[in-house]
């Protein structure tokens, strides 16, 4: 078993480390188990992409690193997270997040800049609220940092627009705003959730550059949330592709791009859009898997084209597919055949 | 440092062979159920709701089949049983009728001492028909004040209520019949004899000088002869008296002798008719308005809304009363029907409003199209598609609207505009039962708990149904 | 903003001109005759009495009268007390309901955004179970019930006191005054908890709301400084129907603590059909309550700033 490893030794220092996260939501009739078992590591000064459809945890862990989890009602049941020395574990409460990572050493931003804004509170007000609350600025000392940080995000007439409220701007001047009030207190980790995909194509890009560019200006790691792999390909350095709360790939993103070694993977590649060649798109048959329950099992499974039986008796591992490539599929199991067989995956 | 593995297992190579499809299907697939089926799981995971529901459902078994079984007539008065407290049957003293009582003789009385004080007896047995007492009176004083108190007197001030002023002929008969609202309880009565200055010979005063003596009287239940035969009452003889059976009144009476349980249950007809009817009348009005309001769209929709806005704008109790009245049933007639159609012709624009606007939305739903496309007539859309979407919706506001509207019968009743006796409504019976707060409070405390369960218990089932259903409030 | 205004205020007004309207043609299908009080009056009389109320006039000339004196502020004498005008007994008796109302009302406000909050911050906890507990009691109280009570427990108070420690009817002081407006307001502001707690979770399910705790800032400074403004924009909405609500519980409340109140009158003209009273309180009620809920709608449009800088 040559190729089946633990985790590979960390070439770049890591900033923050998740191991083994377990987040459970209690619904009214049962358990939602959204992370089951999730493990990653945000490089300093890299960009991860975190891949996945909807409901698969991508949110959810970054909810869980920010300190949300109890905010949205979850809790976190197993594992715990590492950042900058500290450490967070399972059914600990959330105040040291509260106290030293949020909102100054980690920020976030998040899918939809519509409603993350408090609608009557002016803009001005709401970037400089970290500010004002954690380094004691003034109120005017608040502004004008304000004004600073929306010259920064390409605001014109940043002396007016921090005295107008969030439904003057349009979404993706908003997203601009977003960015600056996470800015305001420099994190060293800014987590993006889905930070365009309310947004028009042209001005994503904009958004996307943007991000970019503050990301080298500042040095700071991104963690970026996305299920488009577009995204991916412009923005990641590392990629995490997540199913069914749990991570079953990961590794440098262009590597995985370019081959990915998971079927659901490679079945999100194919469902891309290729503007240059015209092949017809090819959808992933199938559902998402039920979180209410815990899988023994592969969750990708049931919709998996080269499901073998012990998809079905045991959670794969993650099993390395060549440098800096890690894979949780049993096809990279040494005892797996070659050529698998495809299957006819029931379509519902 | 992720998935433990056992690393040295080996996998035996089937294991590594395709899977099966009954595999996937063991392991994934679940149960589906249907939208009303899991509401009606969800209802029954709350405790609150089901215990509800198990409530309402006997309420409205009592209101229908109760007055079968407990067959008293809520209007007969029973004014030998006034405002009395609930009780397992009671029995009462069979009296004599009422008569003109001269009192005792004082040739009959034993003879003590010429200036003792003053000794009070009472005559007979102390009932709620009258007591009569007598004394030996006192030489020289004619004089006498009769007192009656509820507690112990402490000295001459606190003798109670003043009842009679006697004087005293000579050689007649000695004695006092208190009939004046006699309860069950004890009674401590006092007789003041009021000594004339004049008649002293020694007195240097001008006050007169009182002398007073108090006996307690246990007063018990009693029925004169001509009720007791009048009324059919089963006698039967205790201790030697002859007593008889009172008619039963397990919840008490009000202050007019009127069986509380059975006026409870016909209440309850009243309270939950126009509590049931009214809203589920309104509400179908509501939906076939706001239904054709927001289908048709447009002009017909504007005017159809701009209507019931002005409607919705009335004051709502204040239109209650007005139309109650306006309806020909003035104060002091009993109006249910008129109070359903003043409920009706207010209720129903709320839920035209929602109706209306769940219709707009769905309207444009693109399975609606579709089947529009399809040539679907505008009845069978409203039929089979709007109205299966806001069915949870209208259930909802049903569940809300009957306490909302037992309320609303409840407050007439009390200001008076309501259901009028001898027709008992819970509100009348609040309104009746005020009355004697201080004294029986049981009389309001029975119809203010009945309103307070049943509006309580639609309020929980309604809360439940909003949560199982999922339905915006 | 002016326009939002000026729309508000024109439909308030197309309002009140509907409530008379709905008031005239209601009272004048009421069978009775409002003079029937007096018992065999001479027709000479009678003619002159129908004469001076004019109800000798055709209907439609009566309506016309009627929305004419009303634009004037005049709605006529009363029926059942010849020499007194309506105007006199809205003037003397309304000030003592408006006061029991505010009253009532800024308990009810302020009662339930707090109680509200606390439910709100403590979901699913002691304080909320034992608040909500209270709440869907009080909401299934009848106020009359929850009045009589409330009169028999300060009896029993005072005379376990031994002293007055609470008048429990009459009017004229500021004691007079207490229970009464506690006993008007609870129902409200049970009400009001209930829907303050709701709003407030809907804004804890809203994107600030997370952006907020994102920013690391402390749950007390989220509630005040984040939600407490947007939820209570849903609570000033419904300070109109509230008015509404406080307005005719008035009625019931004044009769069993005996207030001289407009609300006492009113019933009483209604039991007595003294039609222009009934007629003119009505209306004025009507146009009170439409004012207010006009004056809400303003209040409102001032702090949220959609409608402020918006239009």
């Amino acid at each position: 078993m040559k190729n089946e490893i633990q985790d590979r030794p960390l070439l770049y220092q890591s900033m923050l480390e998740i191991s083994d996260l377990y987040v459970d939501f209690s619904v009214l009739n049962g358990t939602i188990h959204a992370l089951q078992g999730v493990s990653l590591t945000v490089e300093a000064g890299k960009t991860l992409a975190i891949v996945g459809e909807s409901g698969c945890g991508k949110s959810v862990t970054a909810q869980a690193i920010m300190g949300l989890i109890p905010v949205v009602g979850g809790r976190i049941t197993k594992g715990s997270i590492r950042f900058g020395g500290q450490t967070v574990y399972a059914n600990d409460d959330t105040k040291l997040q509260k106290k030293e990572w949020a909102g100054k050493q980690i920020a976030m931003i998040f899918q939809d800049p519509m409603n993350g804004l408090n609608p009557t509170l002016t803009i001005g007000e709401q970037i400089a609220e970290p500010l004002v609350v954690h380094k004691g600025l003034s109120k005017s000392e608040g502004q004008k940092i304000a004004i600073e940080l929306l010259d920064k995000v390409r605001i014109a007439d940043a002396k007016l627009r921090i005295k107008q409220y969030p439904f003057e701007f349009s979404g993706g001047m908003l997203q601009r705003v977003m960015i600056a009030m996470s800015l305001a207190s420099e994190p060293k980790l800014l987590i993006a959730d889905e930070p365009t995909t309310a947004l028009d194509t042209t001005v994503q890009n904009q958004i996307l550059s943007l991000l970019a560019e503050i990301q080298r200006e500042q040095s700071m790691a991104l963690m970026i949330i996305t299920h488009d792999l577009g995204v991916v390909a412009k923005m990641a350095d590392q990629v995490a592709v997540m199913y069914g709360g749990r991570v079953v790939e990961r590794g440098l993103s262009d590597r995985i791009l370019a081959s990915p070694g998971h079927p659901y993977m490679q079945g999100l590649k194919e469902a891309m859009p290729n503007l240059k060649k015209a092949e017809p798109l090819t959808a992933i048959a199938g559902t998402p898997p039920d979180l209410s329950k815990l899988y023994s099992s592969c969750s990708f499974a049931p919709r998996c084209r080269y499901g073998m039986k012990v998809c079905v008796e045991r959670i794969p591992p993650l099993f390395s597919v060549r440098d800096q490539h890690t894979s949780a599929c049993w096809l990279h199991h040494d005892a797996a055949p070659a050529n698998p067989l495809v299957l006819d995956v029931p379509h519902d | 440092m992720t998935e433990s593995l056992s690393v040295s297992e080996t996998l035996s190579p089937e294991l590594f062979e395709p899977m099966t499809i009954e595999m996937s299907v063991d392991k994934f697939e679940q149960p589906s159920i249907t939208y009303w089926q899991a509401t009606w799981q969800k209802l029954l995971r709350n405790p609150k709701a089901v215990s509800s529901l198990c409530i309402i459902t006997c309420l409205v078994f009592i209101t229908l089949v109760g007055p079968f079984i407990w067959t008293v007539d809520p209007a007969i008065q029973d004014l030998e049983q006034i405002s009395q407290p609930p009780s397992w049957g009671r029995s009462a003293l069979v009296v004599d009728d009422f008569g003109i009582w001269q009192g005792v003789p004082i040739t009959e009385m034993e003879q003590g001492e010429e200036d003792g004080p003053l000794v009070l007896k009472v005559i007979g047995k102390g009932n709620t028909e009258y007591v009569r007492l007598t004394w030996r009176p006192i030489k020289g004083i004619s004089e006498y004040h009769i007192y009656r108190n509820e507690f112990v007197p402490l000295d001459i001030a606190t003798l109670g209520i003043p009842l009679a002023e006697i004087i005293l002929i000579d050689g007649e008969a000695v004695g006092y019949e208190d009939r004046l609202k006699l309860s069950e309880r004890d009674y401590y009565y006092s007789v003041v004899a009021i000594e004339q200055v004049m008649n002293r010979e020694d007195s240097d005063t001008d006050m007169p000088i009182a002398v007073y003596s108090t006996i307690r009287v246990s007063v018990i239940q009693g029925v004169t002869k001509a009720d007791a035969l009048f009324l059919n009452l089963e006698s039967e003889e205790v201790n030697g008296a002859q007593t008889v059976k009172l008619p039963l009144h397990p919840f008490g009476t009000d202050g007019l002798g009127r069986d509380i349980l059975s006026r409870l249950m016909h209440g309850a007809r009243t309270s939950l008719l126009i509590g049931i009817l009214a809203p589920l009348i309104y509400i179908a009005m509501g939906v076939v308005y706001g239904g054709v309001s927001g289908y048709r769209g447009g002009r017909t929709d504007e005017v159809m809304m701009r209507f019931a806005d002005f409607v919705i704008a009335l004051p709502f109790l204040l239109f209650m009363i007005l139309l109650k009245v306006a309806f020909g049933i003035g104060p002091g007639e009993s109006g249910i029907l008129p109070m359903i159609i003043a409920l009706i012709m207010l209720g129903w624009p709320s839920v035209a409003r929602i109706v209306r606007g769940q219709t707009f939305v769905i309207k444009e739903e693109a399975y609606i199209q579709a089947a529009r496309l399809m040539g679907a007539k505008p009845f069978y859309l409203v039929y089979r598609h709007v109205l299966p979407n806001v069915l949870p919706l209208i259930i909802v506001s049903l569940t809300f609207a009957i306490p909302a509207t037992i309320f609303t019968e409840a407050f007439l009743s009390f200001i008076g505009f309501g259901v009028v006796p001898p027709n008992p409504s819970w509100g009348s019976m609040c309104n009746d039962g005020l009355q004697h707060m201080l004294s029986t409070p049981h009389e309001l405390i029975f119809p203010a708990s009945v309103i307070c369960i049943a509006v309580l218990c639609f309020n929980l089932l309604g809360d439940g149904l909003r949560e199982a259903m999922d339905v915006k409030s | 903003m002016f326009k939002y205004l000026l729309k508000r205020l024109a439909s308030g007004a197309i309002t009140v001109w509907f409530i008379a309207t709905a008031t005239f043609w209601a009272m004048h299908s009421v069978p009775g005759d409002p003079l029937l009080n007096d018992k065999a009056v001479d027709p000479e009389i009678r003619k002159n009495l129908e004469e001076s109320y004019g109800l000798d006039k055709p209907l439609w000339h009566q309506y016309g009268l009627f929305l004419g004196n009303m634009l004037q502020g005049d709605f006529g004498y009363s029926y059942t007390q010849r020499n007194r005008k309506v105007n006199d007994i809205i003037r003397d008796h309304f000030p003592v309901s408006a006061l029991l109302g505010v009253i009532a009302l800024l308990i009810a406000v302020s009662g339930g955004v707090v109680f509200g909050a606390i439910t709100a911050v403590y979901k699913d906890r002691m304080p909320d179970h034992i608040i909500m507990v209270i709440v869907i009691l009080t909401v299934s109280i009848p106020n009359f019930v929850f009045a009589a009570l409330s009169q028999l427990g300060v009896l029993n108070l005072n005379e376990w006191l031994g002293n007055t420690f609470l008048p429990v009817a009459g009017w004229g002081s500021w004691q007079h005054i207490v229970l009464p407006a506690w006993v008007l307001g609870l129902g409200t502001l049970a009400y009001l908890t209930r829907l303050m707690r709701s709003s407030l979770l809907e804004e804890e399910g809203r994107g600030y709301t997370l952006t907020a705790h994102a920013k690391g800032l402390s749950r007390f400074r989220i509630l005040y400084k984040h939600q407490l403004k947007n939820a209570i924009l849903p609570v000033i909405t419904v300070i109109g129907p509230t008015i509404a609500a406080i307005t005719t519980g008035g009625f019931v409340v004044e009769l069993v603590f005996s207030i001289p109140g407009l609300g006492r009158y009113y019933v009483q003209a209604v039991q007595q059909l003294d039609y222009t009273v009934i007629m003119g309180t009505t209306v004025f009620y009507g146009a009170f309550l439409v004012i207010m809920v006009v004056l809400v709608d303003i209040v409102y449009g001032f702090i949220d700033p959609r409608i402020r800088v918006g239009q």
